[in-house]
């Protein structure tokens, strides 16, 4: 693997499940970031830290592929008129997920994003921020919301009497 | 004497977002507040968790796929970061150049050429650049995925010099350069080993005879003949590719 690349594969493939909470589509998201890269390589400024650059990427080619999946839908249910009782496949089936995994991947897409940019890849709020194109204070109250979620959930698994919210401090 | 401990503080502590002093504070908080302690501990533990079982769903899946791209860009990037690095080395050397056209115009008066001489042209780094792109292109797909045009044909407008009968030509195809049209051609030496020849336009005509370089682990012979610029890259040592080259350059 290339000396630049090697260690930006793993936390892409990380991100690549996050988003799409399945590892064949996940590879999908890998590579069609790695090739979206290679064309717009040229734009990167070697100053710029490449992982962010990379992250922004995956972000957008993800983004564009789930409009382009909505609308294939709506085409292809147009075309074949097949009524709606299609289920949606269980979507974590190809990958073992532990319990709390399996928490993250019931959160909201936004939520979820903003869980692993900043609680798993350790990017700063204004890095992801940027990333998302979106004003730091917005990813801060998903990130908020994404851990009080999945406090809730494992607080009603376990004993949650004794685990207030954090809320107030002084 | 330091702001009280906020909500946005302890979000923070857990996402590693503070500075040490005010780690130093947050910490002292929770040693004073138990419950909010195990709260914290908690949000971390769950971080931690989500970190190591991402890790592994992510490690299970095989590489096989991107090694490839993973190549092509890191080659672009380098590429791209390269001629970043260059953009400040052409400005110092103008300077350099304007010797070299006055050297050409007025018979030697002015720079020195010899110092000169050691200035490893711009290009020479593109055509490494391009060296190891085909490389592994050619390890992992054989020359058959390169498009490869007849020799010659893909330099257009650019002269491509002729080839002595022990040297076997595999192909040309066109190249980026940030200085336009480029054409790299791939030769079998006369020891069948695979060298590049890269041509490019330059913006100040000379004449040059050969020198060989080494531009990291790639040897180089470069010269210039009229308004083109070649650059032989290949494996063998840098005296036999001078030698090659001077035979190219006849």
């Amino acid at each position: 693997m290339h000396p630049l690349l090697k260690d930006h594969i793993l936390p892409l493939r990380r991100y690549a499940l996050a988003l799409t909470r399945d590892a064949d589509q996940s590879d999908d998201l890998v590579q069609e970031t790695l090739a979206r890269a290679i064309e717009s390589a040229g734009s990167w400024d070697p100053r710029r830290d490449l992982r962010k650059w990379l992250f922004g990427i995956m972000h957008n080619t993800h983004l564009s592929g789930r409009r382009r999946n909505v609308l294939e839908k709506s085409v292809a249910a147009e075309i074949t008129s097949i009524s709606s009782d299609s289920t949606p496949a269980s979507q974590f089936q190809s990958v073992h997920f532990n319990e709390t995994m399996a928490s993250l991947m019931r959160l909201p897409e936004e939520q979820r994003e903003v869980m692993l940019l900043i609680a798993v890849e350790s990017f700063s709020y204004k890095d992801a921020a940027e990333m998302l194109d979106l004003p730091v204070g917005t990813v801060m109250s998903r990130l908020a919301r994404a851990r009080e979620a999945l406090r809730a959930e494992q607080g009603t698994e376990r004993d949650s009497s004794q685990k207030p919210d954090l809320r107030l401090v002084r | 004497m330091s702001e009280p401990i906020s909500e946005l503080d302890l979000m923070a502590y857990v996402d590693d977002q503070l500075d040490a002093e005010r780690r130093i504070a947050v910490e002292d908080h929770l040693s004073r507040h138990p419950v909010l302690a195990a709260q914290i501990m908690d949000d971390l533990r769950r971080r931690d968790e989500l970190r190591l079982a991402l890790t592994e769903a992510a490690s299970a899946r095989s590489n096989h796929m991107l090694e490839l791209p993973a190549e092509r860009l890191g080659r672009r990037l380098a590429f791209h970061s390269s001629l970043h690095r260059n953009r400040r080395a052409i400005a110092a050397s103008i300077l350099v150049g304007a010797g070299w056209f006055a050297h050409a115009m007025f018979g030697g008066l002015g720079a020195d050429p010899a110092s000169a001489a050691h200035i490893l042209p711009v290009y020479a780094d593109e055509a490494v650049a391009a060296h190891r792109t085909v490389l592994v292109e050619v390890l992992h797909d054989g020359t058959a995925a390169l498009n490869l045009t007849q020799a010659g044909a893909a330099g257009g407008s650019i002269p491509l010099p002729h080839l002595p009968a022990s040297f076997a030509p595999a192909g040309s195809h066109p190249v980026p350069s940030e200085r336009g049209n480029a054409v790299q051609m791939l030769i079998h030496g006369p020891d069948e080993e695979l060298l590049t020849l890269f041509a490019v336009e330059t913006d100040s005509f000379n004449i040059e005879p050969p020198q060989a370089e080494a531009v990291r682990d790639v040897n180089v012979a470069y010269w210039q003949s009229g308004w083109v610029a070649y650059v032989l890259s290949g494996t063998a040592d840098q005296k036999e590719l001078l030698s090659l080259a001077s035979r190219l350059s006849r």
